[in-house]
Order: structure tokens, then sequence, then C-alpha cells
């Protein structure tokens, strides 16, 4: 503990149970203050709501990718799909079967054959086609007729453990009718068994069905480890050149404010304004929906939400309010107005406000997409047009004291109804966590192209707004 | 309350500030007293946590840390009676940052150094320095006040 020192003891008995009595105005900022509070928990509270929806939709996109199969692969070997060859018969091709059933006859399988592919058991229970994965990716669906409607229905086939086994038998590439005379089943090593219950084959199959969209080749033919690891794969945007993206984004954003004006009479007025005004807080959220077109061109639109804030403070040194009551009374006969003044307040006010500045938004962008595995860059130009311009708060008057801006509050109408048209630009950097699901980090600018103030103004009030937006896409076909 | 804002702010703006920021903190968190101890002493902590908060970024900025052992020279309690107490909180306003909030939480409210160190994350020895060079500054001022005194008498 210190020593005591008379001064010490000096200024406590002096000072420890002074009173002061606080400014008039301090009471009712408390009481503003309080109720401001109010109005910024809510809007944490929106935003909040909104970043936690995101997510939850962000994680419900996972799940979904998790769970349904691989985007279109092309065949392997560069051969396009419409191109396959017809295979050609080979007595050595097998298609699985239950081995307890090799010497069951092979039912029928109309309008359908199945060539090159060659099953084995896999340890994990899963068939896998041919030796190599190569042979996996070539495997192909031929259709000798497909008109054959008939047939088609015919088509559907069940297979069911324990069942006699149905073939999807190799055969004349025109065979109607395939029997298991036709067929070389491969008992012992490469015998196969289906690890599900039930498949169903709808038919018209197309010429060259890749494996990966193909059901029925996918619970067949892919191991399970494969499986998995294929989720974790990128959507294959060579192969499918058009393609949605829907974007959700949030992020924190910074506004510039630029005042300018040629009136020199107006220059200690604006010097006074950016004295007396802060830029606070501000942040971005949207939803986008993007075109993909020509295999890395974007046309993105959507709506894009910026708000900022910004603090006000002004300290009036000679505040004079007079509170008065006026009354009507009935005197000698008449009505009269008599005023009373009830107080007369003076002193130095203080006055700080938060300023708020909403902008909803519809931008049209532009944007040239480059990727690299599970990662890549999307370079974004273009513009948006402004439908809402939302703002509340207070400002200072040419005149020197504070006054509202607040649409409706009949002090003052500084700013425009509408802001027009933005230029913005952004780059993006996105990462694969699922085929179709990414997540971004995009740095993005935009200039409000016109003054956010009233034409007939002699000064103009302009923005820049900078900012971050975090966010997850979702890829549609 | 507002004197106490006084004693700690440089100017009596930033003194409104602090009361007004200290009653709305006051007030959102009223459910958090816990009726231990008095309320006008929990009421006085927030403004005092307050002032500290208000000023804590800039505060040792240029002060350098370490115990100078400086002679303390007594004061005439007569020094003090021919000031008013608002000559007295304007006096303790112009005390730099760091020794006014040392000062006022030693010297006035009995803080420990400890206790100052640890609500200043600063070291003991610096806030030893901060009292010892406010007292310095403190009687140096009330004894020109005090020649100036009996000639404006």
């Amino acid at each position: 503990m210190e020593r005591p020192n008379n001064i010490d003891d000096l200024m406590r008995q002096r000072l420890r149970r002074a009173e002061v009595p606080p400014p008039a105005f301090v009471w009712p900022n408390v009481e503003a203050a309080l109720r401001k509070r109010k109005r910024r928990f809510l809007i944490w509270l929106f935003f909040g709501g909104f970043a936690v929806a995101t997510l939850a939709v962000g994680l419900w996109w996972v799940y979904q990718s998790a769970t349904e199969p691989e985007a279109f692969q092309p065949v392997a070997h560069g051969t396009p799909p419409d191109t396959a060859p017809l295979a050609s018969p080979n007595p050595n091709e097998t298609i699985g079967t239950n081995s307890t059933n090799l010497n069951e006859p092979a039912q029928k399988l109309p309008n359908a054959t199945v060539s090159t592919a060659t099953a084995i058991k896999t340890p994990k229970g899963g068939v896998r086609a041919g030796a190599s994965d190569d042979l996996l990716e070539t495997a192909v669906f031929e259709q000798s007729a497909p008109q054959n409607s008939s047939a088609n229905n015919a088509a559907n086939l069940e297979i069911q453990l324990g069942q006699p086994p149905a073939d999807i038998a190799s055969g004349e590439p025109d065979a109607t009718t395939a029997d298991a005379s036709t067929t070389s089943v491969q008992a012992g090593t490469t015998s196969m068994s289906f690890g599900m219950t039930a498949l169903a084959l709808n038919l018209p199959i197309p010429l060259a069905l890749p494996v990966r969209t193909n059901p029925i080749m996918q619970s067949v033919l892919l191991p399970p480890a494969k499986a998995k690891r294929a989720t974790k794969k990128c959507y294959d945007f060579h192969a499918n050149p058009k393609a949605w993206l829907v974007d959700a984004y949030v992020g924190p954003s910074w506004a510039a404010k630029h005042l300018a004006t040629r009136d020199t009479e107006q220059q200690d007025y604006l010097a006074e304004r950016e004295r007396t005004e802060r830029r606070d807080f501000g942040l971005n959220a949207g939803l986008r929906a993007s075109y993909l077109f020509g295999g890395n061109f974007l046309l993105r639109t959507g709506l894009n939400l910026d708000h900022f804030e910004e603090q006000f403070e002004h300290i009036d040194p000679n505040f004079i309010q007079y509170d008065i009551r006026i009354t009507q009374k009935f005197i000698n006969g008449q009505w009269v107005s008599v005023t009373d003044t009830l107080g007369i307040l003076y002193g130095t006010n203080y006055l700080k406000s938060y300023n708020r500045f909403t902008l909803l938004d519809i931008p049209l962008q532009v944007a040239l997409e480059l990727r690299s595995g599970a990662t890549g860059v999307s370079l974004n130009l273009g513009g948006s047009v402004n439908v809402l311009f939302e703002k509340r708060g207070s400002m200072l008057h040419p005149d020197g004291f504070p006054v509202s801006f607040t649409p409706g509050s009949g002090q003052q109408e500084v700013f425009r109804s509408s802001l027009g048209m933005s230029l913005m630009g952004s780059i993006q950097w996105f990462y694969h966590i699922g085929p179709r699901t990414r997540v971004f980090a995009e740095p993005y600018y935009r200039h409000i192209l016109d003054p956010v103030t009233r034409p007939e103004l002699p000064y103009e009030q302009s923005y820049g707004i900078a900012g971050l937006r975090l966010g997850l896409t979702r890829i549609f076909d | 309350m507002y004197a106490v804002c006084l004693r700690y702010a440089r100017s009596s703006s930033d003194a409104a500030d602090i009361l007004q920021e200290g009653f709305v903190k006051v007030f959102t968190k009223l459910d958090q007293f816990q009726f231990q101890g008095s309320f006008e002493g929990w009421v006085r902590r927030i403004m005092i946590n307050t002032a500290l908060r208000t000023y804590q970024r800039q505060r040792f900025e240029y002060e350098t840390s370490g115990y100078e052992h400086l002679p303390e020279a007594p004061v005439e309690p007569d020094a003090l009676a021919s000031l008013s107490e608002a000559e007295l909180l304007r006096l303790i306003s112009r005390l730099p940052d760091g020794y006014r909030m040392v000062f006022n939480m030693v010297a006035i409210e009995g803080y420990s150094h400890a206790e100052v160190a640890d609500m200043l994350g600063i070291q003991e020895s610096t806030s030893r320095s901060q009292l010892t060079k406010a007292r310095r500054w403190l009687c140096e001022q009330l004894e020109t006040l005090n020649q100036i005194a009996p000639q404006r008498t």
C-alpha cells in the first residue's frame, strides 16, 4: 500500500464526496442512447439470423453433396458419349450375377446389352468393373432398339439377392433376346454378388451412359471407398459448360465518403461536416444467381445489400432550450392563449447520433472464371441498379446546428430517394468443399456514380464502398 | 457521479460523455447488481471503469515506466482551503492522463498499486511512478496558485 501523503488526504477530504450537478442534456441523451441500443440489438439480431440461416443452408448443401451421386464425368479415353462404338460380342465379357445362380438361365434383357464391363468382386462387397479403373470408366451401356417402347417397359429389371439372377448379358448388338447360352459367366474368383436388394433400370438407356450418372452402375461398379473419394472432386465444368450457380454471402464493408463543392463559401461547412462525422460499422449481404456459359464465363445478378453507419457528434456550447406550456383560458368572456415558461435549459449541448444508410441493389456483372483443381478465381465486373436507399440520422446544418435528415422528419431533405447506377468490381477466390458446393471470399469495390445528395444542394456527397464477401456457392445443372 | 467523471476526464465534455455512457451501462446491467455492497459504490465503479476505457488507448503512450524516487514536499492545508472544489477538479483535469488516472485511483479512491496495475494493464512500478509525478505536479501547481492568490486579493 502506498504511504499516505498529505496532499492525498487533503484532496480526498475535499473531493471524495464532492457533488457536481451534471449538465441537463445528459439525461435525455442517456434515454436516447438506451433506445438506440435496442434498435442496434435488433439490427444485429436480423443480420445474425441471416448469417445463421446462410450457414444452415450451406451445411445442408454440403450434406446433400455428400449423399448425392457424382456429377457428370466424360467417358474416358476421349471417346465422346454420342460416338461410343458399339462393343463387339465377346464371349469373355461378363456382367455380374449371383454365383449361386450361375447355372441358371439368364433372364431376357430386351434391347439392352452391356459390353466391355468385366465384373469382379471387391473385398468390401462392392463390385468394380475390370481389373483397372480405366475399364470402369469405359463401361458403356448400349441400346440396340431404343424405339421399341414395349421393350422399354419390359426392360424394367429387378435383381434380388437370392433370386434368379438378372444378367445384364452381352451378345449381339442387335439381339433382342439374350439367354444364358450367349453369355459366358465366369464363376469362381470373378463372380460377383449384388450388394443391394433391388435395382430398377428404366429404359430408354442412353447410347453411352456414363458410369457416374447411372445409379445401377454406380451401385454395382463403384466400390464404397471410391464413391467417397469421388464426392470430394469438383464439378466438371468442361463436361457441363452450362450451369447455374447460386451464391449467398455476408461480410464487412467500409464506406468512403467524399464531400465536394465548387462554392468557396461552403468549404468551411464541409470541413465542419468532416469533423463531426465519422465512419462506423458496415456490412454487406446478398443472394446472387450466376449463369455459366462458354465454360468460363458467368453472367451474375441477384440482390445485394450494403449497410453502413456513421457517427455524428456535435457539441453546442451555447445551447438554450425553453420549455413552455400554452393553455387556453376563458378570461373576461373570451378564450385567451396563455404561455407559461416551465423551464430554461442552457449550457453545453452534446448530440451524438448513429446515421444509418442502407442500399439495396440489383447487380448485373460479367465474370471470367479461372479454375485449377478444387480452387480458382473469378474476376467480376459490372454495375448495379439501386432499388432502395434508406437513410436515417442527423447532420450539421450549414447554419451550424444539428438537423435530422430522416425522411419524414420535416427538417432537412438532403439525400436522393434512389441512387441510380453503381460500378462494381470484385475478385472471388473459391474452393470446392463438394462437387456442387464452394466456399468463397470476395473483396469488392463499388462506386456510386452520382452523388447521393440532391442536385439542388451547393455541395455533393459521394460514396465508394469496399468490402469483403464471405459465402457459399451451390452449382445446379 | 458527475464529480467522479470530472476527476477522471480531461474536460467537462469528456466527463459528460463518460457519465452518459456510464449510466447507459448502469441501466442495461442493472440486473447484474447483486446487492453486495452499496449501490452507489457499484455505480461509481462503473463510472471509473468507463473513464478508464475511454483513455485506455492513449493513456500511457508517451509515458515511460519505471519507478522514480522524487522528493515529496508537504503541502500546507491552507493551500487547498483557498480553492473551491471546482478549481480543484479543474486542477486535476490538467494532469496528464496517466498521472490523473493513478492519482484518482490511489489517492482518492484508495486502490492499491497492485489493483491499479491490474485495472490499467501496467506494472506496479509504473503506477508508483505516475503517482509520485502527479503529486509533485500538483504541489507545484498549488504553490504557484498560492503565490498568485495573495496578489489577486
